[in-house]
C-alpha cells in the first residue's frame, strides 16, 4: 500500500469511525433507564456536608 | 499517619537536599548553580517544618475522618497571589509594547517578560486554582479525604517551588523557547515528578470514594491531569548539554518539532485552561445556584467529544507553513468540529440556571460563573473561525490572536476561577460563611468585564487592521505599507488593551482586599443589616 | 460490551478509556511526519550552523526573539514580496528546536541574512529606534559589552550530532577554532572548507568577520547574534528549487 492510497482512504475510513462512534455513544446514553441514575448523580454536588463517608440521599 | 512515614518523608527530603548541594558544586553556568540552591534552600525548609510539626506532635490533630482543607486554603491564597503578580506582568509587557521605553534592563526587556506573565497567568494562576478546586472537589464529591497524606503538601509545596524556578529562569535567561513550556529540562523533570504525584492523589481519592458512581466534575479533572502529563513528557523531550548545565537541544528539529509544540500548545489551552476549568464550572456552578446541572447527559457527550476532537486542533497554529497540507487541513476540519462540543458545554453551564435566573441579580459570585460560561462560549466561537484557513491568512501572527486567547482566559479561565474563589472563601475562610462584601464582588465583576470590553476589542481592531495593511497593495501593484508604518498604527490600541489590562489587575486587588477582610472574619458595615448569612 | 455505567463506576478504567481517547489525535498528526521524505524537500544548499552561528542561536532563544519576530513565511503574495520566497521545512530541519513564532510584532526574519550591514544590525540592536523611530522593539547594547562564552561549544555540536544533525569528527574536533575564525574574519581557510559553498552547494558562502564591529581581539554575544543573523535564510539555492516537482509539493 503507498502512501498516496492510505492518506486517502484513512480520511474516509476515520470518518465513518467517528461517525459511527459518536451515534453510538449518543444511543447509549439515552438509553431506557439511565435517566433515573443521571438525575441522582446530577446531584451529587448539592448533597455534600462535612462528613466522610456517609451517604445522604435524598 | 504513622511515625516511620513522616520519618521516611523527612529521609527523602534530606536526600534531596543533598542532591542539591551535588548540583550547586558541579554546575557549569551560574543560573544551574543559582536554582541549585533554591533547590536546596526548599528542602531544607521543608525538612524543618516537617521536623517541627513531628516534634510538636502536631500532624497528630490531622484525622482520617475529616477533609484535608488546610491544603485547599493554601491553594486559594496561593491563586490569589499568583493571578496578582500574572496579571501586573501583563499589564507591564502591554505597557512596554505601548511605550517601548519601559524595557529598562536586560531582565526586564519583553522577551524575558513575556513568558514570565505567561507562565504566571496559566501555570501559577490557573494551576493553582485547578489543584485547589480539584482537591477540594474530590474530596466532596466523592466524601473521601485525599489519599496518600502529605503527599499533597507536596503537590502544593512543588508546584510553587515549579512556578519561582521557571520564573527566576526567563529573566535571568533560561529558556528553551517552546511557548507556554519555556522551563528548562531540569525544572521540566521536577514538575513531572510533582505532576505524577498529582495524579497519584486525585486518582487514589477516586478509588478509595465512598459512593458508587464517579461525578463528572471530576472526569474533567481526571482528563486534564492525565493529559498535561502526556503533552508535557512529549513536548519536552530534549537533551542537555551537561547534566549540570542548563541549556538542552530538542529532540526534534522543524516541521516535526513544530507540530509537537502545537499539539503541547493548542492542548494547554484544550486542557490546561479548558478540561480543568469545566471541572470547576461543573461543580461550582450547580453548587452556587443551588441547582443540579442542566443535563447529566449532555455532560457526558461535552465529556467524551471534548477530550477527542481537542487534541488534534494542534494544526491550525501553524496554517500555511512548512508542515504538510493534509496535517494543516485535518486540524482545521477538527477545530471546527469542535465548536460543538465547546457549545455543548456552554449551553449545559447556562441552562443549570433555567428557572434561576433571577439569582444573577442578587448573587455576584453567581453572575461571575455566568459570564464566564459566556465568555468560554464566545471564544469557542472564535476559535472555530479563526482555524479556518482563509480567516487564518489574515489573523495569524497578529494580535487578533492575542485578543482571542485573553477573551478566553480574562473571560473564562479568570472569571470561573475568581468566582469559584469567592465560593471557596466563604465556605473556608469565613466563620460566618459570607464575604466581607458583596458589593465589591460586583465592582470586581464590572471593572474585569469591562477590562476585557476594552482589551478585546482593542485587539480585534489592532489585529485585523495590521493584517490588512500588511497585505495592501496600491493601484501600481506596490505594497501601501511598510513593516515600520504598521507598528506605528497599533500604539493607540496597545494604550487601550494595557488599560483594559490594568482595570482587570484592579479588580483583582479588590478580590484580595474582600479575601483578607473575609478570613479576618469581618463583614462590612454596610451590608451587615441587609444580607443574612449565607451557606 | 462495556456498559457506560461501569466506566462512571471504575477510575481505572476512566482513567484508561479518557487516556487512549486524547492519544489518537496526536498519534495520526504526528507519527507519519516522520516518514520525512513526505515532510521535508529535497534542496540543495542546507548546512549545519557554524560554531558562532549557533552561539547566535542560542542568544536569539536566550532573549525570546521568537515572541515577536517569525521565522516562516507563507506563500502569500505580500509576503513573498516583503520577506522573500516562501519558507520550505527543508531550511529548519537542523533547527533543534524550531524557531517558526507565532506571532509578529516585529517582521518576519526567515530570509534577514544579508539584507542588511553588520552596521545597521549593530545599531539597530544597541538602539532600534535610532534606526527605526517607529520600533517597540527592547534595547541590546548589553550583547556588545559581554564576552560569549563558548569553552563547551564543541559539546553542543555533540549534542546536535546525537540528534541527527550532520556536524562530522573534524567540526567538532575545531569547533572553538571555527568559532573564533569566523568572528575575527582570520585563518577562515578550514572554516570554509568545513562550512563552506563547496563543501554543502549553498547559495552563498560563510560569511567571516568582525559581525559585532567591537574589535577582533574581543568576541561578544553581539558577534554571535549578528553573524547568525546574517546567515538566516542564505543557504538554499532557489535556482536549483523545483517547485513544480510533485515531490516538493505537500
Amino acid at each position: 500500500m503507498t502512501y498516496e492510497t492510505l492518506a486517502s482512504w484513512g480520511g474516509t475510513i476515520g470518518t465513518i469511525i467517528m461517525v459511527v462512534v459518536f451515534f453510538g455513544a449518543v444511543i447509549f446514553i439515552f438509553r431506557p433507564g439511565s435517566k433515573e441514575t443521571y438525575e441522582r448523580l446530577s446531584r451529587v454536588p448539592l448533597e455534600d456536608d462535612d462528613n466522610i463517608g456517609e451517604r445522604k440521599d435524598g | 499517619m504513622s511515625l516511620t512515614v513522616r520519618w521516611l518523608e523527612m529521609g527523602v527530603l534530606a536526600l534531596g537536599a543533598l542532591l542539591a548541594l551535588v548540583m550547586a558544586a558541579k554546575a557549569v553556568d551560574p543560573l544551574y548553580a543559582f536554582h541549585s540552591w533554591i533547590f536546596f534552600a526548599a528542602a531544607v525548609l521543608g525538612l524543618f517544618f516537617m521536623a517541627r510539626n513531628t516534634f510538636s506532635g502536631a500532624y497528630l490533630e490531622e484525622k482520617e475522618t475529616e477533609y484535608m482543607d488546610k491544603v485547599v486554603k493554601y491553594g486559594v491564597v496561593a491563586t490569589v497571589f499568583w493571578g496578582i503578580v500574572g496579571f501586573f506582568m501583563g499589564v507591564y509587557v502591554a505597557s512596554e509594547l505601548a511605550w517601548p521605553w519601559l524595557n529598562l534592563s536586560e531582565w526586564l526587556n519583553f522577551g524575558r517578560l513575556r513568558p514570565v506573565h505567561t507562565s504566571a497567568v496559566i501555570f501559577a494562576f490557573g494551576g493553582n486554582a485547578l489543584i485547589a478546586t480539584s482537591f477540594y472537589v474530590v474530596q466532596r464529591t466523592n466524601r473521601a479525604r485525599l489519599a496518600f497524606g502529605n503527599l499533597a503538601w507536596f503537590v502544593f509545596w512543588g508546584y510553587q517551588l515549579f512556578i519561582v524556578l521557571a520564573a527566576t529562569s526567563y529573566v535571568l535567561g533560561g529558556s528553551q523557547s517552546r511557548e507556554y513550556a519555556e522551563p528548562e529540562w531540569y525544572i521540566d523533570v521536577w514538575l513531572t515528578i510533582v505532576w505524577v504525584a498529582y495524579l497519584l492523589i486525585f486518582f487514589g481519592t477516586l478509588v478509595k470514594r465512598n459512593v458508587s458512581h464517579i461525578y463528572v466534575a471530576n472526569w474533567f479533572y481526571l482528563s486534564f491531569i492525565v493529559t498535561i502529563a502526556m503533552l508535557h513528557l512529549g513536548n519536552n523531550l530534549a537533551l542537555p548539554v551537561s547534566f549540570f548545565g542548563t541549556k538542552s537541544y530538542s529532540l526534534l528539529s522543524g516541521a516535526p518539532d513544530a507540530i509537537t509544540q502545537w499539539w503541547y500548545g493548542h492542548n494547554a489551552v484544550g486542557f490546561f485552561l479548558t478540561a480543568g476549568f469545566l471541572g470547576m464550572m461543573y461543580y461550582f456552578v450547580p453548587k452556587q445556584a443551588e441547582r443540579p446541572v442542566y443535563s447529566y447527559r449532555l455532560s457526558i457527550v461535552h465529556f467524551w467529544a471534548l477530550i477527542f476532537t481537542y487534541i488534534w486542533a494542534g494544526p491550525h497554529h501553524l496554517h500555511y507553513t512548512a508542515l504538510p497540507d493534509w496535517v494543516q487541513t485535518l486540524g482545521m476540519v477538527m477545530s471546527v468540529i469542535l465548536w460543538m462540543p465547546s457549545w455543548g458545554g456552554m449551553i449545559n453551564g447556562l441552562m443549570t440556571l433555567s428557572g434561576a435566573w433571577d439569582k444573577l441579580r442578587t448573587d455576584p459570585i453567581l453572575r461571575m460563573m455566568v459570564i464566564a460560561v459566556a465568555f468560554y462560549g464566545m471564544s469557542t466561537f472564535e476559535g472555530p473561525m479563526m482555524s479556518i484557513k482563509s480567516v487564518n491568512a489574515l489573523s495569524h501572527f497578529t494580535d487578533w490572536t492575542i485578543g482571542h486567547v485573553h477573551s478566553g482566559a480574562l473571560g473564562w479561565v479568570g472569571m470561573i476561577t475568581m468566582g469559584s474563589m469567592y465560593f471557596l472563601m466563604a465556605r473556608l475562610f469565613s466563620p460566618s460563611g459570607r464575604l466581607y462584601s458583596y458589593r465589591l464582588v460586583s465592582w470586581h465583576f464590572w471593572l474585569a468585564t469591562l477590562g476585557i470590553v476594552l482589551y478585546a476589542a482593542a485587539m480585534w481592531v489592532s489585529g485585523i487592521m495590521q493584517g490588512l495593511m500588511w497585505r495592501e497593495y496600491d493601484d501600481q501593484g506596490f505594497l501601501v505599507y511598510s513593516f515600520a508604518e504598521t507598528v506605528e498604527a497599533m500604539h493607540p490600541y496597545y494604550v487601550i488593551r494595557a488599560l483594559g489590562g490594568l482595570l482587570y489587575l484592579i479588580g483583582a486587588v479588590i478580590m484580595a482586599w474582600n479575601f483578607y477582610q473575609t478570613a479576618k472574619g469581618r463583614v462590612s458595615a454596610a451590608e451587615a443589616e441587609l444580607a443574612p448569612a449565607r451557606a | 460490551m462495556i456498559k457506560h455505567e461501569k466506566i462512571e463506576r471504575s477510575a481505572t478504567l476512566l482513567l484508561i478509556l479518557s487516556f487512549l481517547v486524547v492519544t489518537v489525535g496526536g498519534l495520526v498528526e504526528i507519527i507519519p511526519l516522520f516518514w520525512l521524505d513526505n515532510t521535508i524537500e529535497r534542496v540543495k544548499g542546507m548546512r549545519p550552523y557554524t560554531p558562532l552561528e549557533l552561539a547566535g542561536r542560542n542568544i536569539y532563544i536566550r532573549e525570546g526573539c521568537y515572541l515577536c519576530h517569525s521565522q516562516m513565511i507563507r506563500p502569500f503574495r505580500d509576503e513573498v514580496e516583503r520577506y522573500g520566497h516562501y519558507s520550505l521545512a527543508a531550511e529548519s530541519m537542523y533547527d533543534h528546536p524550531f524557531q517558526w513564532g507565532s506571532k509578529r510584532t516585529g517582521p518576519d526574519l526567515a530570509r534577514v541574512g544579508g539584507k542588511y550591514s553588520d552596521q545597521w544590525h549593530v545599531q539597530h540592536l544597541k538602539d532600534p529606534q535610532s534606526v527605526v523611530p517607529e520600533s517597540v522593539m527592547p534595547k541590546y547594547a548589553f550583547l556588545a559589552e559581554r564576552e560569549l562564552k563558548f569553552d563547551d561549544i564543541a559539546d553542543h555540536l555533540k549534542v546536535n550530532v546525537k540528534l541527527g544533525v550532520p556536524y562530522d569528527e573534524d567540526m567538532i574536533k575545531n569547533a572553538k577554532i571555527d568559532l573564533v575564525a569566523q568572528a575575527t574574519g582570520e585563518n577562515t581557510e578550514g572554516l570554509i572548507k568545513r562550512y563552506g559553498k563547496e563543501r554543502w552547494g549553498s547559495a552563498t558562502e560563510v560569511k567571516a568577520r568582525d559581525f559585532g564591529l567591537d574589535g577582533k581581539e574581543k568576541i561578544t554575544e553581539m558577534d554571535a547574534l549578528v553573524a547568525y543573523l546574517q546567515m538566516l535564510g542564505t543557504l538554499v539555492d532557489f535556482k536549483t528549487f523545483d517547485t513544480t516537482n510533485v515531490e516538493n509539493l505537500r
